[in-house]
């Protein structure tokens, strides 16, 4: 509270407490188990974690995108704006999705429709949320093509998505995305699919849209290099919680949870001496079988008996710098 | 599996059509220790008796009780649609696997085979076959198996296509594993399911087709006791002693259409399943 | 120790697709010359579509090379006929990448590992059990779990046992197809330092195919970059990160993401997109996107050729 006074940093979007179940044949799964996430104006937040950790749903949950069976959400608020989410009516929320908070997939030959011109994808989307006549509306689809890099945009916009090659279809994507001039971008690994050179093309584009046109994004990604790259704060998860969040060169430079520091390990360095890579022994739990206690500790370095019986608590140990292990409680 | 079983539950269809088929199954297997009278023997006297007291579904024109011919046909009817459906998977799956897996001329050989088994109207295809083999119970259920067997076929065909194209297939070859081998356990063990599930819908079938056969005289010949006999000896008697007609053919029904939710409810159950890992 | 144990001269596969008009001929692997040393890792880079598991299943003979050599300690291995292959096969082996569809769900990990011996002979009814209780000591995998199923085990383990199967025959060369590729970040490092202990432990000759170039120059001694269908650089790992001379290479090393906050490299962005490989630029395949087209470029294609020492590049900027 009082760093954001102190920094003059209003909050966009404020999660508080989220815990999401998801109920299948085989029991209960509790995908999100408590998450407060805060990101505020003008920022680029990142949201790491590996496979089953919740990131997606997360972003998922924010937009209202869960399917209702099997997925719950059980408790939380989700506050954008002023409004919580959770509570305000579908037709409101319709507004909200692709107007004021625009998401962008993984997959981008899966999220444009096959049957329909990339052209006319983007003009309904614009004519959708901005209420523009069919001839505006074509002009601004022009004016956004160009401004995401996309060469001849004039001719692009009679093109079917699968003449496109999958860095064009994301450029697509993101152009649809921002065309409404969302107040939140979020973009579920946007690059995960791609070539190393066509990632390094759209996290390029990315970069120069976030002087003009991007004003705040959650980026979820299991690459923390992606996020060295574009975000100022990152938030780390892992099965369901977020266990660490700080400014970006704080969390690099110091990492206070041990998987956080494991996750960094992990990444190959261009001047290792050894044939060798760091990990995290074990593997990720079975989100049926949670272990009790800290849900990390049977593969922590520095479990304690405490880890064991205790789920520790998201405090903020330095400044500015939040961290949920019994490393740090006081 | 506990997990298919509690979603099995969740749908009603899905636990009438369980219930029913319990049931019949239950009376072909211990229906013949409850009930005390022949199926054969008649009671002239007692003829075309309304279901009442001794007689829970009446008599027939030869004074036989309903209700014990309707269990011995249960015997019958359940057995002919499982050995049916046993030469038809045995045929199919071979011809699938060997189709699917060597592709190519001796595919097409065996699919444009098949197709034109399946051009055939099925009962041009069981006429034909009975004529040869002469109207018996062993005929039709030849006769339902061969015609079965291009829908196990291409079925079989369509998983090994899909089989084939894996990594532990192409894993499989490198350690140096002989085609047949291959085969029998890396693809035939990996297509089970899908066999198994159709299973319950093409018995469903056989039932039917094969009171069908019996119904028009083709198959199992009076004065045995079957559920499509007893429908066409029935039809006589429609207007002064419509349960004669109607358990039998009712017992038909439900046996089939049980059989029928079921596969269906195994079908939608499972599939997605099988695309996730 | 320094004997070339794989060789491939001229290695090219072609895949005709469509007939009559629409005829096109993909150019997967265009022509590949490379040895690899007796114990050695070769890690060969591209991204996707270059030819770079094509070139993979080629040497081993999974798929079929249109045109070109392959030698095995010498053996010319396209002379072998369908039973000979089958019986060379001890001697190389693969894993693949994705290590939910690489284990027959249907067997249990004992049948996984121990059908090669089996089919092979190289072991009779209790010592193929204890074989492949060694093997899957030798993955850190607990052997009381051997008759278990697949789906039983994370996608780390599964690897691990993909690896102990490969190792069943005692092969000395093995193709690792994306090993780590389908893992999470957390458990890359299992795997690939199990594969470096492994590697001095029965002294194997690594062929490393991968995307990942970080990982890559980790675990290899000698990398070649691939670019639709050719090679486009080959050097030892050190050498081609350290001075790299092909226009892509320095492209692919400046587009890795990098966790070094503090530097301040200038990234190079390459336009355009990776050609099709059924309708191929002419003269150099790259010159579409390079920063440093010359009208040679446009008409030419360049050979790989010996620049200095191990080092080759196809470029006419460094001849």
């Amino acid at each position: 509270m009082i760093r954001e006074i102190l920094q003059n940093q209003e909050i966009l979007l404020d999660i508080k407490n989220l815990i999401l179940n998801f109920y299948t044949n085989r029991g209960q799964i509790t995908a999100l188990d408590g998450i407060d996430l805060k990101l505020y104006k003008n920022e680029s937040l990142g949201l790491v974690g590996e496979t089953g950790c919740g990131k997606s749903i997360t972003a998922l949950s924010i937009m209202r995108l869960i399917p209702a069976p099997p997925g719950k959400i059980v408790q939380g608020e989700i506050f954008f704006d002023g409004k919580d989410l959770l509570k305000i009516p579908e037709t409101e929320m319709r507004r909200v999705r692709g107007g004021k908070i625009s998401m962008i997939f993984q997959e981008p030959s899966t999220s444009l429709n096959p049957v329909f011109k990339v052209g006319d994808q983007i003009i309904e989307a614009i004519q959708l949320h901005q209420k523009l006549g069919r001839e505006k509306g074509k002009r601004k689809t022009v004016e956004m093509l160009e401004k995401v890099g996309m060469p001849d945009p004039k001719d692009i916009i009679n093109r079917f998505p699968h003449e496109l090659s999958g860095g064009m279809q994301q450029r697509i994507m993101i152009a649809m995305a921002l065309s409404s001039n969302p107040k939140l971008l979020i973009a579920d690994e946007p690059t995960t699919a791609l070539d190393v050179t066509t990632q390094a093309q759209i996290l390029d584009l990315i970069k120069e849209l976030k002087k003009d046109i991007i004003s705040s994004m959650l980026l979820i990604t299991h690459d923390l290099g992606i996020v060295a790259e574009i975000c100022d704060r990152v938030a780390v998860m892992y099965t369901g919680n977020i266990i660490e969040h700080a400014e970006l060169k704080t969390l690099f430079k110091s990492p206070l949870h041990p998987y956080t520091r494991g996750l960094l390990d992990a990444i190959p360095k261009m001047n290792a001496h050894k044939k060798e890579l760091g990990f995290i022994p074990g593997t990720l739990p079975d989100l049926m079988k949670l272990p009790e206690g800290c849900k990390f500790n049977p593969r922590c370095p520095h479990q304690m008996e405490i880890c064991l019986k205790k789920k520790p608590e998201l405090e903020e140990v330095k400044e500015g710098h939040f961290a949920a292990c019994h490393l740090y409680s006081i | 599996m506990e997990g298919y079983l509690r979603a099995l539950f969740k749908n009603r269809i899905s636990i009438l059509s369980l219930i029913i088929i319990l049931f019949v199954i239950g009376l072909a297997v211990f229906g013949p220790y409850f009930e005390k009278h022949d199926p054969l023997e008649t009671h002239m006297a007692k003829m075309l008796r309304p279901p009442t007291g001794e007689f829970p579904f009446g008599t027939d024109a030869l004074g036989r009780c309903v209700a014990s011919r309707i269990i011995y046909g249960a015997r019958t009817t359940l057995l002919a649609g499982l050995v049916a459906i046993v030469i038809g998977a045995v045929l199919g799956t071979f011809l699938g696997l060997v189709s699917g897996f060597y592709v190519g001329k001796v595919d097409n050989l065996i699919m444009r085979g098949l197709d034109v088994l399946l051009a055939f109207p099925y009962f041009l295809l069981a006429v034909v076959i009975v004529a040869a083999l002469g109207p018996s119970l062993n005929s039709i259920m030849i006769a339902i198996g061969i015609w079965e067997m291009p829908y196990y076929a291409r079925l079989v065909r369509g998983s090994v296509l899909s089989i084939k194209e894996k990594e532990y297939v192409e894993a499989a070859r490198m350690v140096g594993e002989k085609d047949s081998s291959i085969l029998m356990y890396y693809i035939l063990p990996n297509c089970i399911s899908p066999i198994i599930i159709m299973s319950t819908v093409y018995y469903a079938w056989a039932i039917l087709m094969a009171s069908t056969l019996s119904f028009l005289g083709l198959g199992v010949q009076p004065p045995a006791p079957e559920w499509g006999v007893m429908t066409a000896e029935g039809r006589e008697y429609l207007l002064f002693a419509p349960y004669l007609l109607f358990f039998p053919a009712l017992f038909v029904c439900l046996t089939a259409s049980a059989f029928n939710f079921l596969g269906d409810a195994l079908r939608d159950l499972l599939d997605p399943r099988l695309h996730m890992r | 120790m320094n004997q070339i144990l794989i060789e491939t001269k001229g290695l090219k596969k072609h895949f005709a697709i469509e007939k009559g008009k629409n005829a096109a001929v993909v150019h997967a692997v265009d022509g590949i010359d490379l040895s690899i040393q007796n114990g050695e890792t070769f890690g060969l880079v591209g991204e996707s579509g270059c030819g770079k598991t094509t070139v993979g299943k080629t040497i081993l003979r999974l798929i079929e090379p249109t045109e070109g050599q392959i030698f095995f300690k010498g053996v010319i291995l396209l002379s072998l006929d369908k039973r000979e292959l089958r019986h060379f096969r001890i001697n190389m082996q693969m894993v693949h990448q994705d290590p939910f569809a690489s284990l027959n769900p249907a067997m249990t990990i004992k049948r996984i590992i121990g059908r090669p011996i089996e089919i092979h002979e190289m072991a009779k009814g209790k010592e193929v059990k204890e074989k492949v209780d060694a093997l899957l000591q030798a993955v850190n995998i607990d052997p009381g779990w051997k008759n278990r199923f697949p789906h039983e085990f994370s996608g780390g383990q599964r690897q691990r046992i993909a690896i102990a199967r490969a190792l069943a025959l005692n092969p000395k060369f093995i193709v690792l197809d994306e090993p780590t590729s389908s893992l999470d970040v957390s458990v890359q490092g299992q795997i690939i330092n199990l594969l470096v202990k492994l590697q001095k432990e029965f002294r194997l000759t690594f062929l490393f195919i991968s995307h990942n170039l970080s990982i890559t120059k980790l675990i290899s001694d000698k990398v070649g970059v691939m670019y639709v269908g050719k090679l486009a650089e080959m050097a030892t790992a050190e050498e081609l990160f350290k001075n790299p001379l092909h226009p892509y290479t320095k492209a692919l090393i400046s587009a890795i993401p990098s966790t070094d906050i503090d530097s301040k490299s200038r990234r190079i962005i390459l336009k355009g997109n990776v050609p099709s490989p059924t309708n191929l630029p002419p003269g150099c395949r790259f010159h579409p996107r390079c920063n440093y087209k010359m009208p040679l470029c446009e008409k030419e294609e360049p050979k790989l050729l010996k620049v200095n020492g191990e080092h080759s590049a196809a470029c006419f900027l460094s001849d």
